[in-house]
C-alpha cells in the first residue's frame, strides 16, 4: 500500500469523532456492508414467514386429512354393520370385512372378527354375538398416508333369541286343566292361535308330562325321551317330536354397586324417582305404594357382601302400581311382586321396558304388563332373569294364582319355574323343571321368534364399545 | 516526515476517486434495498394470505365436522328407522342450522370477516343404507371463491345439481341408524 494512502487512513481515522455516522458515506464499502446485512436480514425474515405460512398450511391440511380419515373410517364401520344387519344369523362367521363400495377422498383398511361365545342381555330375551371391527381410514390413500386414523368397535349382533318357545325345561309337566296356545302381540286382536310350541331338553322318560291338559301346537322331547299323558284327556294338536334340546346361552348380568338406604316407607302412597339418581340400594315397601320411574337406567339393588350376605330385594306389596316411563334395568338380588296369591300393578309407558335380573328366586304376581290396565308394552318389554347365580335356592313364579296377569318373559336360570293364572309371552327353564300350576294358561308371543333374529329399530345391532385407536 | 508529504494534486485527485466510489456504492445499496423492500412486502402479502388460507382451512374443517356430528347424532338412537340427510327440524338448510346461534341451531360458521354471506355449507347425500354423504365448505377468500359454489355479488350459492360439491374442505362418509 502506498505510503500517502496510509497517512491519509489514519488521518481519516483519527478524525472519525468529528463526523459522527457521516464516515458511513464518505468511505468505500462502508455503505455497501449494512446494506447487505439489512438485505440479508430481510432475506431472512420474508423466509421465516414464508415457513411459518407454510407450516401453518400444512398443520390446517392435516387436521383436514385427520378428521377425513376418521370420516372415511366411520363410513367403512357403518358399511359393514349395515352389512351385518342383512344377514345377523352368520354374525359369528364374519372373520373377514366385507368388501368396500367406492369411497372418494381415500381409502380403509379393515379387519374384523367375532368375540367368544354369545350371551343374553336385555328385553326380550335376545341373543347376542359381539363382533369387533377394526378400521383405519386413509387420505388420500394408503401408499402415503397424510391423513390417517383407526377406529375399534365391539357391537352386539342379535341373533336370535332365547324366547322362542312357549314353555321349556328339562322336564315339563303341565297339570290340570293347563292350556298352552298362541296369539302375536303384534295383531293383538287376532283369536288365539293353535302354533305354540313347548320343548323339553331331558334325555331321560317322560320330558314331557300331561295331566288332563292342552298343547295348541307342538311339543318336542330330546332324543331318548318322551310325551306321557298320565291323565286324560290330553291334546296335543301339532306334531309331536324329537329335537335336541337348544343351546341357552349365559344371562349376562349387569355389574355395579349399590349405594344408600333402604326404601322402606312410602309417604303419601305415591313415589316418583329419576332412574338416573335413584338414590336407594333397594326396595322393601310393606305397604302399597304407587312408584313410577321416570327415565332410562340401571338400578343396582344387588349386594355386594359376600362374606356377609345381607339380600337386597325389589320388594312391591300386593296392591301397588308401577309405572314406568323408559328403558329400566334392575339388578337384585331377589324380586318380590305381590304375595303368595296378589301382586302389584305394573304399567309400561310408550317406548318403555323393564328388565329385572335377579341372582335368586323371582316372584311376579299381580297384573303385569297388561293392555287392558293401561301398558303400552309388549311381552318383549318386560323380562325376569331368575335364578342366575345358579344356587338350587327358591323358584320362579310369573303371573298370579287367582287369575293374575303376566304380558312378558321370564327366564329360571337354576330352579323350578312354576307359572299360575295367565302368561302371555314366553317361559323358559334352563336346567330344571317347568311345572305348570292347576288351570294355568300360557298364550305364547310367536313375535317373540323373530325378535332376535331380525334386526330391526327395536332389536338393533348396538355399539358396546368405540375408541380411537 | 519528508516522505509522508503528500502533494495537493494528488490529495484532490484521491479526493474525486473517493467521491466517486460513495454515489455508485449509494445507488447500489439503495437498490438493494428497494429490491429487498419490494421482495418482502410481495412475500409479506402471500404470507398473509397463506396464513388466511391455513386459518380458512381450519376453521371450514371444523364447520365440517360440526355438522357431520349432528348428521351422525340425528341418526342414532331409538327413533332412527332409516338414515336420512334431512337437515335439523325448522332448519331449511345444513347451512341454516350452522349459522343459528340460538340454542336450536349449531352455534354458527366461522369464516370471516362475514360467514353468513361469505361461508357455505352443503350436504350432500347419496344411496339408501348405509347413506353416503358429503359435507362441503365453500367460501369467499380475496374475493375469490373456494369451492364448487355460485357468487352472486351478495352472498355464496348452491349452484346445485353437483354431487358432491368440489371443495377444498370435503368430508365424506357413510351413515346407518347408530343405537348404544
Amino acid at each position: 500500500m502506498p505510503k500517502e494512502v496510509v497517512v491519509e487512513h489514519i488521518r481519516d481515522l483519527t478524525s472519525r469523532r468529528h463526523q459522527g455516522l457521516g464516515f458511513l458515506f464518505t468511505r468505500r464499502g462502508f455503505l455497501l456492508l449494512p446494506v447487505l446485512v439489512v438485505t440479508g436480514g430481510l432475506v431472512l425474515l420474508g423466509a421465516e414467514g414464508l415457513l411459518r405460512s407454510q407450516l401453518e398450511l400444512v398443520a390446517a391440511e392435516r387436521l383436514l386429512a385427520k378428521h377425513q380419515a376418521l370420516a372415511l373410517a366411520e363410513g367403512r364401520l357403518d358399511e359393514i354393520v349395515t352389512a351385518i344387519a342383512a344377514d345377523p344369523v352368520t354374525a359369528s362367521q364374519w372373520t373377514s370385512c366385507p368388501p368396500p363400495s367406492a369411497a372418494t377422498l381415500g381409502t380403509t383398511t379393515c379387519t374384523m372378527g367375532p368375540l367368544s361365545g354369545t350371551f343374553v342381555d336385555g328385553p326380550g330375551g335376545v341373543i347376542k354375538q359381539e363382533v369387533q371391527i377394526t378400521v383405519s381410514g386413509l387420505v388420500p390413500d394408503a401408499v402415503n398416508p397424510q391423513g390417517r386414523q383407526t377406529v375399534e368397535v365391539v357391537v352386539a349382533v342379535p341373533v336370535g333369541t332365547i324366547f322362542d318357545k312357549g314353555a321349556y325345561g328339562n322336564f315339563v309337566t303341565l297339570n290340570e286343566g293347563t292350556r298352552v296356545d298362541s296369539y302375536d302381540s303384534s295383531t293383538p286382536l287376532a283369536p288365539p292361535g293353535s302354533s305354540a310350541t313347548i320343548q323339553s331338553g331331558a334325555t331321560s322318560s317322560n320330558g314331557i308330562a300331561l295331566f288332563r291338559s292342552q298343547v295348541f301346537g307342538d311339543a318336542f322331547v330330546a332324543p331318548g325321551s318322551s310325551i306321557v299323558c298320565y291323565f286324560e284327556p290330553c291334546v296335543i294338536t301339532g306334531v309331536q317330536g324329537i329335537a335336541s334340546p337348544p343351546t341357552i346361552p349365559p344371562v349376562r348380568m349387569l355389574t355395579g354397586t349399590p349405594s344408600g338406604p333402604a326404601l322402606t316407607s312410602c309417604p303419601g302412597g305415591a313415589l316418583t324417582f329419576d332412574v338416573s339418581s335413584f338414590p336407594y340400594s333397594n326396595i322393601k315397601l310393606s305397604e302399597p305404594c304407587d312408584i313410577t320411574f321416570n327415565g332410562d337406567g340401571t338400578l343396582f339393588f344387588q349386594t355386594t357382601n359376600r362374606v356377609l350376605p345381607l339380600l337386597n330385594y325389589f320388594t312391591l306389596p300386593a296392591g301397588s302400581r308401577l309405572t314406568v316411563n323408559g328403558r329400566v334395568q334392575v339388578v337384585a338380588d331377589k324380586l318380590y311382586f305381590g304375595d303368595d296369591f296378589n301382586g302389584p300393578t305394573v304399567v309400561l309407558g310408550a317406548d318403555a321396558s323393564f328388565t329385572a335380573y335377579t341372582r335368586y328366586q323371582s316372584r311376579v304376581r299381580g297384573d303385569i304388563n297388561n293392555p287392558a290396565s293401561g301398558s303400552l308394552g309388549r311381552p318383549r318389554d318386560f323380562t325376569v332373569y331368575a335364578g342366575l347365580s345358579g344356587a338350587p335356592l327358591g323358584e320362579a313364579i310369573p303371573a298370579s294364582r287367582t287369575g293374575g296377569t303376566y304380558y312378558g318373559t321370564f327366564f329360571e336360570g337354576s330352579r323350578l319355574l312354576l307359572p299360575t293364572g295367565q302368561t302371555f309371552g314366553s317361559l323358559i327353564a334352563r336346567s330344571n323343571s317347568f311345572i305348570s300350576n292347576s288351570w294355568s294358561q300360557i298364550h305364547q308371543d310367536l313375535s317373540l321368534k323373530n325378535e332376535g333374529a331380525v334386526v330391526s329399530p327395536t332389536n338393533p345391532i348396538r355399539r358396546r364399545s368405540w375408541r380411537i385407536l | 516526515m519528508a516522505h509522508l508529504v503528500i502533494s495537493s494534486a494528488s490529495a484532490r485527485m484521491l479526493s474525486r476517486r473517493r467521491a466517486g466510489f460513495v454515489l455508485s456504492e449509494f445507488l447500489v445499496s439503495a437498490a438493494l434495498l428497494l429490491m429487498a423492500t419490494l421482495a418482502l412486502l410481495t412475500e409479506g402479502s402471500a404470507h398473509l394470505t397463506l396464513t388466511e388460507h391455513a386459518r380458512n382451512v381450519s376453521l371450514a374443517t371444523n364447520d365440517a365436522v360440526r355438522t357431520l356430528e349432528q348428521l351422525r347424532q340425528q341418526n342414532s338412537g331409538t327413533g332412527c328407522s332409516a338414515p336420512s340427510a334431512a337437515p335439523p327440524v325448522g332448519f331449511a338448510t345444513w347451512d341454516a342450522w350452522l349459522g343459528d346461534t340460538t340454542g336450536t341451531g349449531g352455534g354458527g360458521k366461522s369464516i370471516q370477516p362475514d360467514p353468513l354471506t361469505q361461508e357455505l355449507v352443503l350436504v350432500r347425500p347419496a344411496g339408501a343404507n348405509p347413506l353416503q354423504v358429503t359435507v362441503s365448505v365453500c367460501w369467499r377468500h380475496r374475493n375469490r371463491t373456494l369451492g364448487g359454489c355460485g357468487w352472486d355479488g351478495a352472498q355464496l350459492t348452491d349452484l346445485g345439481g353437483i354431487t358432491p360439491v368440489p371443495s377444498p374442505v370435503m368430508l365424506f362418509t357413510r351413515i346407518t341408524c347408530q343405537y348404544d
